[in-house]
């Protein structure tokens, strides 16, 4: 589109035509790169006024940068922006691709974080998650197809490499865009899902302020931020 | 001029409505939402409804990308999807000398014509597995508004995003194409696929093809994609 664009073009006018072409390429690749890219890689980034004057495109859209590993960026939904959107109930992806996803995240990193081989605070792993792991009673192989195919379309799980056992699945580069306040809400809910009577999730119910364990809060909460990145 | 807490509140309005657009895709909404910054609204067929579409300003998109070599997130089957849009654009967009949307219905059958034309040989079994797993990809994604109980197609709003340089390429495309058989379409035609189901469900999928296959096709799609006929 060639013409004026009235969201975006008052935080624009004012730059050099240099400025803002390399406030518009670090925009489009944090936006649309599948991974984070490098701060050495781009001038948007790279120099804090621009990078600036990205992040204030962003909050436009009801997104923000996310630094990742310290060298990278990609871009996500703002805390305030996700907060809102929550309330209003507002659920993109269907209840069984909820689940799938979660089954994913459950196998694939809250299961290798509890035992220590997992570290940090990234929703990235590359332990699979196998087919036989997302078996289910509650859902039918032919809905589990079509979530997987979903979920994978939407980038939020992906094929992992090894295929030994028949096709495996590992959280998807989505999951990096996820804001640290995000990551730890996601941790946090898993944890109040998983074990709810444990003294961990008394702690995270007192931060909150919620003082009864709502079985229905951790499994709703928990996979809205699956959707949120 | 508005007050400083008007603007506010209308900054947060457009970022929320950006956000759901983001994660949902284009939006069918009530013709009576107040317009949104930066989202083109395009009337549905019907006239009853708009989508909101985003745009971006010249010099934002994916052709960055390019020159990063960092690639998007991945379509599956790429090559069979990018086929079956351009067949659906020259089903669907009938009169060229306009715009591309909305265009006008077209139906399995035709698809399945020009896909077995464009492969210069008769239809194969695997070919409906292989244009209804597209069908269902470019639904999902807004390129294409795909009714599988009717076996119907439209072009989907984000096609409102095509620049008169890409309608002008995509006219030439058209003509190179095999000309579609006449459509035939249900008795009651039903335009508009329901809007509150925007994936296709496995009721639907069940009605028409073996949907496992579909999906045994897609899981394999890493190496569907290595042995892709290169022919484009």
């Amino acid at each position: 589109m060639t013409e004026q664009h009235v969201l975006f073009d008052p935080l624009l006018q004012d730059l050099s035509d240099r400025s803002r072409d390399e406030v518009l390429a670090a925009f489009s690749a944090v936006q649309y790169a599948a991974h984070p890219v490098a701060e050495v890689q781009l001038a948007g980034l790279r120099d804090v006024t621009l990078r600036r004057h990205v992040q204030k495109m962003l909050k436009l859209i009801g997104r923000t940068l996310v630094h990742v590993d310290g060298t990278h960026w990609t871009a996500g939904y703002a805390d305030d922006i996700a907060a809102a959107l929550t309330a209003q109930g507002w659920q993109p992806l269907s209840v069984v691709d909820r689940a799938v996803l979660v089954l994913v995240l459950i196998h694939s990193v809250a299961i290798p974080r509890s035992e220590g081989i997992l570290t940090g605070d990234s929703w990235k792993s590359a332990r699979p998650t196998t087919v036989d792991e997302l078996r289910t009673t509650r859902i039918s192989g032919e809905e589990r197809r079509l979530a997987l195919q979903r979920l994978r379309a939407a980038g939020l799980i992906q094929l992992s490499g090894d295929h030994s056992g028949g096709p495996s699945y590992i959280p998807g580069p989505q999951l990096q865009r996820l804001t640290p306040a995000a990551r730890r809400r996601l941790q946090d809910q898993l944890i109040l899902a998983a074990a709810p009577a444990s003294p961990i999730a008394e702690a995270i119910r007192a931060r909150n302020g919620t003082t009864t364990a709502d079985p229905d809060i951790p499994q709703d909460s928990s996979t809205e931020e699956g959707a949120a990145v | 001029m508005s007050t400083p807490s008007e603007a506010v509140e209308r900054r947060l309005y457009n970022a929320l409505w950006w956000a759901k657009v983001q994660s949902a895709g284009a939006l069918e909404v009530s013709p009576d939402t107040p317009a949104v910054a930066g989202l083109t609204r395009a009337a549905s067929p019907s006239g009853s409804t708009v989508w909101l579409v985003p745009t971006m300003p010249s010099g934002a998109g994916h052709a960055v990308l390019d020159e990063l070599g960092t690639p998007p997130v991945a379509v599956e089957q790429p090559n069979e999807t990018a086929r079956v849009l351009a067949i659906c654009v020259a089903c669907c967009w009938t009169d060229r000398s306009g715009p591309a949307w909305p265009g006008s219905t077209g139906t399995l059958a035709q698809v399945r014509a020009v896909y077995a034309g464009m492969r210069g040989r008769a239809e194969q079994s695997s070919d409906l597995t292989l244009i209804i797993g597209s069908l269902r990809r470019l639904h999902a994604t807004n390129w294409l508004l795909w009714n599988e109980k009717a076996g119907e197609v439209r072009l989907g709003p984000r096609v409102i995003t095509w620049t008169p340089t890409d309608q002008s390429t995509l006219r030439d495309l058209c003509r190179h194409l095999p000309e579609p058989p006449p459509p035939v379409l249900a008795a009651s035609p039903d335009p508009e696929p329901t809007p509150d189901d925007p994936l296709p469900g496995p009721d639907s999928a069940a009605t028409d093809v073996d949907s496992a296959d579909v999906d045994s096709a897609d899981a394999d799609s890493a190496d569907g994609r290595r042995t892709e006929v290169s022919d484009d």
